[in-house]
């Protein structure tokens, strides 16, 4: 029955009537009429209703129905109703007030909370406090249901772990950080029971928090919170967490660049997908740092035969970089092993076409042909033979000290053919064996450029490309130095020291037939021929000139 | 310089090597002729490397002795 | 004039099958080191014909080899074992081909079967067929396929060094070519080396009193 809003002073005898027939016990509000206060049973004999309604000013329909038993099984069931609902004078009431918002009615309805709940005893709950000082909190009946509030201990027993979490945080609430970015605490618990983590507990990753704790937390932003959090992984994940710590990722971080990814960039937090969703063209995370180099790999073949024809065996991100030990961007030497993974039999398969086909695969890398767009240079490395590793800065630093050895090659600085030499000379040492060695690798000036790979109908199959003097590839030349993180540094080196006599002694294994021939020994040909016709030509004409000198004398 | 002309006969005979040849003729040569083709190399280079420096004593030692012979 | 025979049979094949397989190695061999001058094949037809041409001249090697090794003619090798004697008769030689040859006078040197080298072109071929053209066929074989030689190559101080040594063995015989053309001229004819080398006849002054 929907209340008119007559003034007509009849409605208060029926009140009064209502209360005189409930004293003698024939007007109950529900079964358990006793306990409810005088007042509440008054109440509850019009707002029992299911039908009872009200217009609110935004068109909302607020519902003015309330359970009798429900409110006295509540913890507010001893209260008068208008120890929360101040504004309604019982003499008045229904009034005509107008009442913009169900949102609107709530907030002002909360206002009353605070005349029991103070302040002081808020704060017995620290995090509670904190959420709803703030400014735009939302008001304590959005939360706390408004008349079948229970006690905190009832309320805590009977959720388990995650729902207990998810009364505050399926609302709207947010923190902020330091810095004053906000933090939005809001969970959506669709997605989390949509994920790998399904059945895990909210309190299984955030242990410092559950119904027995919950400090207030304050990070300086978004990063740290990240970071933080990001190691609560390792409990379950150690082994790839492990691995993790061997990875240019993780000293990027160590080393202060807190950019570098951790576990939740790439898997999420709450909403972990399986990991078949990383590997796809859509789903691949690396791509949101790397979205050059993700660029590139699509356009490759590789790319197109995951991406477009859904081949899953062709490689990805991972298959070649390895997920959680990815390493440095490094001397090409150790890559061709991921292409070997997959391609085996590359000798044979090349050998059908390619003079040396064994030599080329140890010099040349594998984009240097299959990647015909890209800028092509020769990269030098000091090699130990003996355990298989590159010299790093920090053996060069033992041997020369900091002076001696280019730094950065932004300056103009090339190594020369001599730099070279000593640098070999110097860490071989006075041992015998000479472990050490200069190699040099025929490879693509950047990672970019690596990762655009066709297939063997667009790759380089002219030797001239490579074996001509003044060859592209053979113009830029530098040397790689391994840091200690693993990274390499290239040092630029003059391209001269790959066709110089001095160069022997250290770039002795480095040789391409055309293009770095020596030149001092193209001189000496010409000499050799020249003197090799000239002496034979004199001889003969000096034959000539004699036998015609002896025909006058009539010899 | 007088001119030397050779028979093919003295040419054979003188073939293998100054003394002894008659005693060897007749045992097994093969083994000392491989030894001797394959160490000739060896010593052919020692003679290229020398020559020079015999013909300059040799020029050297004309020219002191027409020096001493004009003196 | 008499006719002596000098050269073999296996000897003459041997000599034209190197002849115009030398040329072929310096053609190739020009085209696979210049390839920015030379335009005749393309780098790898140059390379794959240098390969099949350096295995022919290999086994022509070893006919050459296994002929003398087992032939009395082995001797044409044999070094002059009395260096005084050596150095007199090569220094006579030298006065020849620079002063004597001008003026007329006979070769002092006269070739039998078994003394078929005067002892300049003696010091040399001992050198060229024993040390130079198997130092080029070890080279050119460890070059033909680096990765199944890569210990040996190691070994010789690494890829550039061995290029290195093929290519100044390369150096010398195309010098070579034109010294061994010419001095084959001198003959009694400008061509009657060149003939005897097909006949195996050379043709010789009649000793007086012979």
């Amino acid at each position: 029955m929907k209340m008119t809003m007559s003034g007509s002073g009849w409605w208060r005898w029926m009140v009064l009537v209502a209360v005189v027939l409930s004293a003698a016990g024939t007007v109950t509000a529900g079964d358990s009429g006793q306990g409810l206060t005088e007042e509440a049973q008054e109440c509850f004999e019009c707002h029992e209703d299911e039908s009872l309604e009200k217009d609110m000013t935004n068109g909302e329909t607020l519902s003015l129905n309330v359970d009798g038993d429900l409110f006295l099984g509540s913890a507010h069931g001893a209260l008068d109703c208008t120890s929360c609902h101040r504004n309604v004078v019982l003499d008045d009431h229904p009034d005509e007030r107008a009442v913009e918002s169900c949102e609107a009615h709530r907030a002002e309805i909360s206002t009353s909370c605070r005349m029991c709940h103070s302040d002081s005893r808020l704060q017995e709950v620290p995090v509670h406090f904190a959420l709803v000082s703030q400014p735009d909190a939302p008001a304590c009946a959005s939360c706390h249901a408004a008349h079948t509030i229970r006690s905190i201990d009832e309320w805590k027993t009977s959720l388990d772990d995650s729902n207990y979490c998810l009364t505050c945080h399926s609302r709207s609430i947010r923190a902020s950080f330091s810095d004053g970015v906000p933090l939005a605490l809001t969970m959506d618990v669709t997605q989390l029971r949509e994920s790998v983590h399904l059945d895990h507990d909210c309190t299984d990753c955030h242990q410092t928090f559950g119904k027995d704790a919950h400090a207030v937390r304050e990070f300086s932003d978004r990063r740290e919170h990240s970071l933080e959090l990001a190691a609560v992984c390792r409990e379950c994940h150690d082994d790839m967490y492990e691995q993790y710590e061997g990875s240019i990722h993780f000293s990027i971080i160590a080393g202060g660049n807190v950019d570098a990814p951790v576990c939740t960039d790439c898997h999420g937090s709450h909403f972990v997908n399986p990991v078949a969703t990383l590997e796809t063209i859509a789903g691949v995370p690396c791509r949101r740092c790397h979205q050059e180099i993700f660029d590139s790999y699509a356009e490759s073949m590789h790319g197109q035969a995951r991406g477009a024809a859904g081949h899953i065996e062709a490689p990805i991100c991972a298959d070649c970089h390895r997920a959680h030990g990815v390493q440095a961007a490094s001397w090409t030497g150790k890559f061709k092993a991921a292409c070997l993974s997959c391609h085996d039999n590359l000798e044979a398969v090349h050998g059908v076409w390619l003079p040396n086909a064994g030599l080329h695969l140890d010099v040349v890398a594998c984009p240097s042909c299959h990647a015909p767009e890209a800028e092509r240079r020769i990269d030098l490395a000091l090699f130990n033979r003996g355990d298989g590793r590159l010299v790093t800065d920090e053996d060069l630093q033992a041997h020369f000290g900091d002076n001696d050895i280019p730094r950065a090659g932004g300056d103009g600085a090339e190594l020369s053919a001599v730099d070279l030499w000593r640098y070999v000379r110097e860490t071989n040492g006075n041992g015998s064996g000479r472990p050490i060695v200069l190699t040099g690798q025929l490879e693509v000036k950047t990672g970019i450029e690596a990762h655009r790979m066709t297939g063997k109908e667009g790759a380089v199959a002219t030797c001239s490309s490579c074996h001509l003097k003044g060859a592209e590839a053979f113009r830029t030349v530098t040397m790689s130095l391994v840091e200690s993180d693993g990274r390499v540094r290239h040092v630029q080196v003059d391209d001269k020291v790959l066709g110089s006599v001095t160069s022997m002694g250290s770039l002795g294994g480095f040789y391409v037939l055309g293009s770095t021939r020596i030149g001092l020994l193209d001189i000496l040909l010409i000499m050799a021929v020249l003197g090799g016709m000239s002496v034979p030509a004199m001889h003969m004409t000096a034959r000539l000139l004699a036998r015609q000198k002896m025909g006058r004398e009539g010899r | 310089m007088r001119t030397h002309t050779m028979t093919t006969a003295e040419g054979m005979a003188a073939g293998a090597l100054g003394k002894g040849r008659a005693a060897r003729s007749g045992k097994n040569q093969v083994p000392r002729n491989m030894i001797l083709f394959f160490a000739a190399p060896f010593i052919g280079l020692t003679y290229i490397i020398v020559l020079p420096l015999v013909a300059f004593g040799a020029i050297g030692t004309f020219m002191i002795t027409a020096a001493f012979a004009a003196g | 004039m008499k006719k002596v025979y000098i050269h073999p049979l296996p000897v003459r094949i041997w000599h034209w099958i190197n002849a115009f397989g030398f040329v072929f190695m310096i053609v190739t061999g020009l085209q696979i080191r210049y390839p920015e001058i030379f335009g005749i094949t393309s780098f790898r037809q140059a390379v794959e014909l240098h390969n099949t041409a350096g295995f022919v001249l290999i086994a022509n090697y070893f006919l050459w080899l296994g002929f003398y090794l087992f032939s009395d003619r082995i001797k044409i090798y044999h070094p002059e074992l009395n260096p005084r004697k050596h150095f007199e008769d090569s220094l006579r030689q030298v006065v020849y081909y620079s002063r004597g040859i001008f003026r007329g006078d006979p070769n002092p040197h006269h070739s039998d079967p078994y003394h078929k080298f005067n002892p300049m072109q003696k010091m040399a071929y001992q050198v060229i067929m024993l040390l130079v053209v198997p130092l080029q066929f070890a080279t050119g074989l460890l070059l033909w396929d680096i990765k199944r030689f890569e210990g040996a190559v190691a070994l010789l101080g690494g890829v550039r060094v061995v290029d290195t040594a093929h290519v100044l063995c390369f150096i010398f015989f195309a010098s070579f070519l034109f010294v061994h053309f010419y001095l084959a001229t001198l003959g009694s004819t400008p061509s009657e080396h060149f003939k005897a080398m097909f006949t195996g006849y050379e043709e010789m002054e009649e000793e007086a009193g012979s």
